[in-house]
């Protein structure tokens, strides 16, 4: 049974409070329109994953992993790797998720975290093959949910790509090609080959307000998502429009110019927090607070 | 009579607090084999013979008759409202409580007077094991609530933010000059066009959440609210 | 003493230490944290070494389905479950069989010791996700979830507290890791409510001798008051910080805690 996310039932002086403060320009927790809420990364704390980065956008966090295997390409793809993003929105991040497999939202999640990282071709896939057509790696990257307040899509994304960026591939010796023979060499590794690393901005419309990096009482009150995808070459590489209502075009237009505007600077960020953290188990003294 | 902890001391499930046959407890504590133990994370208090632990942690509220709550109307019939009082049950209006006068369902559409989303404040009248709490809205204090800011703390911590005979929610409205209303479920609801003193009712409410396991609380708060109104 | 080796794996060097270094009534460093998640009502990671888990607790609230409310008293629901990524295999997301035998017995552990009779036709909900395993997820799971059903000011007659033992050879061992899990003898998970002496968990494989069985139940027994002592400190730590801070003069520190207060609803 796929279950769908329920929307709280808001009470009317929620909603004043976050309508009147956007009529000013500000939302709720004192940002603007277009600011995003603090980004803080641990990288590399699961010892057992090839890759993992553990991603808090203020109150919301999340967890993803990367875990490689070596598998058969696909049939039409002989010399590419192979890449499959999963999340796992569990009853861990909030009271109205249920157990059982994933909901449409969290599919819907998954796919456009996978179309960024294809659309940018974040991940050198070619150089993912061990034997042509025969062996290739395959990354799963699997994203757990642990707190929502709002705004998965982007806290997913960003957990992705830094979990990819501080993964890696361990060395695969050849016994006898001809009967499939090989042996993983774990101590040797080499960082998983990426070329681009896209960052993504979903925003909320509310009334005639459109807002960057929802928060789950926000989200509530949103008519229509809009996500937008950038690549460090400053091109679009995934968009999404998501729940029930429409946006206008000045929308659209707007918020492709604040993507653009602010993709440099979230990217350095999330590249600032993976240079500067401490890695596996002294990582998680940051967990503990 | 061995007693194993001080008046006020922090208490957590599994302490022994106290060993003997005749302790009586209030609440927060229960009896095996002649000890008495906490059940909660909490404040003990200990007179003489009596002991009673108060929670300091709990986001649920069980509803109690006579108690005063805040709740949002989530559903309704053609008679009734289904009201969200943040308890594990749902509580349920009806209109014939909320007007004071009976209605003809066949003529009267009740959402003209409260509607999905609406805040209303509400006594309980009902609330027992075998069905959903009972609210009455009608009376003094009581009905539908408009504008304003409302802040949820633990409902644990209510009696805290109300004081000993009211005394700390009466010292807060005489100091800030602000309409304040304290709800048993948790919430507590309060309207000013200061945006000032808005930000001072809501901190010093936060306030007194966090250290409400402290003693001298009530000094502290008036202390605290003093300095930031000189400040504005 | 005799070394033990087993798969090409040491298990017991020749002074006695294990694969790990060490002795054999050892615990690994335990850390435990409570409050560490926003919606949830109650939460706790729970950290033996290697394996960590974290545990978030929901309640008590409204059942759905409607029928499966019991009308005296609460009904109590675990579901345990591993992160794709928290074994050296990757973990495909859908429940295996061992997850819902977990789930089960993990329940089952707990369950006595919570007050159910106080909130009848309600449910609490228990949710582990490991998100790291290195042996004892089963235990660290107890007690986390028994830590965050206490953040969660739910009434309980007692924590509930777990350790894995087991035996290498002869050898009576405490805190299994993964290695000790896979290679190892016996492994023996046992939950105990220290308050009231009760049993809640107790399973084994392997096989064991009557007079090892009796030695691993003493280790046990031993061990579970250790974790008892760790969780108690651990529910007081936050509050007793606090208190600190406050008399020291901190008067203009209101520092939001999570679940405390929440300025819109």
């Amino acid at each position: 049974m796929i279950s769908e996310i329920k929307k709280e039932i808001l009470s009317r002086i929620d909603k004043e409070l976050v309508l009147n403060k956007l009529a000013s320009g500000r939302r709720i927790d004192g940002r603007g329109l277009f600011d995003f809420r603090r980004i803080n990364i641990v990288p590399a704390l699961i010892e057992k994953a090839e890759g993992s980065a553990f991603v808090s956008l203020g109150k919301t966090k999340v967890l993803a992993g990367v875990k490689v295997s070596l598998a058969h390409p696909f049939l039409d793809t002989p010399n590419q790797g192979i890449f499959v993003v999963n999340t796992e929105f569990t009853p861990v991040a909030a009271p109205t998720y249920e157990l059982g497999p994933p909901s449409e939202f969290a599919i819907e999640v998954a796919r456009v975290v996978d179309r960024a990282i294809r659309g940018s071709e974040m991940i050198k896939l070619e150089d993912l093959v061990v034997v042509p057509g025969e062996l290739v790696w395959m990354i799963n990257i699997d994203i757990y949910a642990l707190d929502d307040d709002g705004n998965l899509i982007d806290a997913s994304l960003i957990s992705a790509v830094a979990a990819l960026s501080v993964g890696f591939l361990p060395k695969v010796e050849i016994i006898d090609e001809t009967r499939a023979k090989y042996e993983i060499i774990k101590d040797e590794k080499r960082p998983i080959p990426l070329q681009d690393m896209p960052v993504s901005f979903t925003f909320a419309k509310i009334r005639d307000h459109l807002i960057l990096d929802p928060l789950y009482i926000e989200e509530n009150m949103m008519s229509g998502r809009l996500t937008i995808a950038i690549n460090t070459k400053g091109e679009l590489c995934s968009v999404q429009k998501g729940e029930g209502g429409g946006f206008k075009l000045e929308d659209i237009l707007l918020a492709k110019d604040v993507s653009l505007k602010k993709a440099n600077e979230i990217r350095n960020i999330i590249l600032e927090q993976l240079a500067k953290k401490p890695r596996g188990e002294e990582a998680w003294n940051e967990i503990r607070g | 009579m061995p007693i194993f902890f001080r008046n006020m001391d922090i208490v957590v499930p599994g302490d022994i607090i106290a060993k003997g046959k005749d302790y009586k407890i209030l609440e927060g504590a229960f009896k095996h084999n002649d000890k008495v133990i906490s059940e909660v994370i909490g404040i003990v208090y200990i007179r003489e013979k009596t002991i009673k632990v108060v929670p300091l942690e709990g986001r649920f509220y069980i509803p109690k008759v006579g108690d005063i709550v805040m709740g949002i109307v989530i559903d309704y019939s053609s008679i009734s409202w289904t009201i969200d009082i943040k308890a594990p049950y749902v509580a349920r209006l009806d209109a014939s409580d909320f007007l004071g006068h009976p209605i003809d369902p066949a003529r009267d559409d009740i959402t003209k007077y409260l509607n999905v989303g609406d805040i209303l404040i509400a006594k309980v009248a009902v609330a027992d094991r075998l069905t959903h709490p009972q609210l009455v809205a009608h009376g003094p204090g009581l009905g539908r609530i408009i504008g304003g800011r409302i802040v949820f703390v633990s409902p644990q911590k209510i009696p805290r933010i109300l004081g000993k005979n009211q005394s700390m929610i009466k010292m807060i409205r005489e100091i800030t000059k602000v309409d304040i209303r304290v709800c048993n479920n948790g919430y507590i609801w309060f309207k000013t066009d200061n945006e000032r003193l808005e930000k001072i009712v809501i901190e010093a409410i936060m306030k007194i959440a966090r250290e409400a396991h402290v003693s001298r609380l009530t000094e502290r708060i008036r202390k605290y609210l003093l300095e930031r109104i000189k400040e504005t | 003493m005799a070394k033990l080796v087993k798969n090409g794996v040491m298990l017991l060097d020749e002074k006695g230490l294990r694969n790990d270094g060490r002795r054999w009534d050892e615990l690994r460093p335990i850390k435990m944290t409570t409050g560490v998640l926003e919606r949830a009502d109650g939460s706790a990671i729970v950290e033996t070494g290697g394996t960590k888990v974290l545990a978030a607790v929901y309640g008590p609230r409204e059942v759905y389905p409607k029928h499966l409310a019991v009308p005296d008293k609460a009904i109590f629901r675990v579901a345990y479950r591993m992160a794709s990524f928290s074994v050296e295999d990757r973990k495909k997301p859908q429940p295996s069989r061992r997850e819902i035998e977990l789930s089960k017995v993990i329940k089952e552990a707990i369950e006595p010791a919570i007050f159910l009779e106080q909130f009848p036709r309600t449910v609490i909900d228990a949710y582990v996700l490991v998100l790291q395993a290195d042996g004892g997820t089963r235990v660290a799971s107890i007690n986390a979830v028994s830590l965050a059903l206490a953040d969660a000011g739910i009434p309980m007659k007692g924590l509930v507290s777990a350790i894995a033992v087991g035996r290498l050879g002869n050898q009576v061992i405490v805190d299994l890791n993964d290695v000790e899990d896979k290679y190892g003898d016996s492994d023996m998970p046992i939950a105990m409510i220290p308050i009231t002496g009760e049993i809640t968990l107790f399973q084994m494989d392997g096989t064991m001798n009557p007079e090892i069985f009796e030695k691993c139940l003493e280790a046990a027994k031993q061990a579970i008051s250790e974790i008892y002592k760790m969780q108690r400190e651990v529910l007081r730590r936050k509050y007793l910080s606090i208190k600190e801070q406050v008399l020291k003069g901190d008067v203009n520190d209101i520092g939001d805690k999570k679940g405390d207060t929440k300025q819109n609803r």
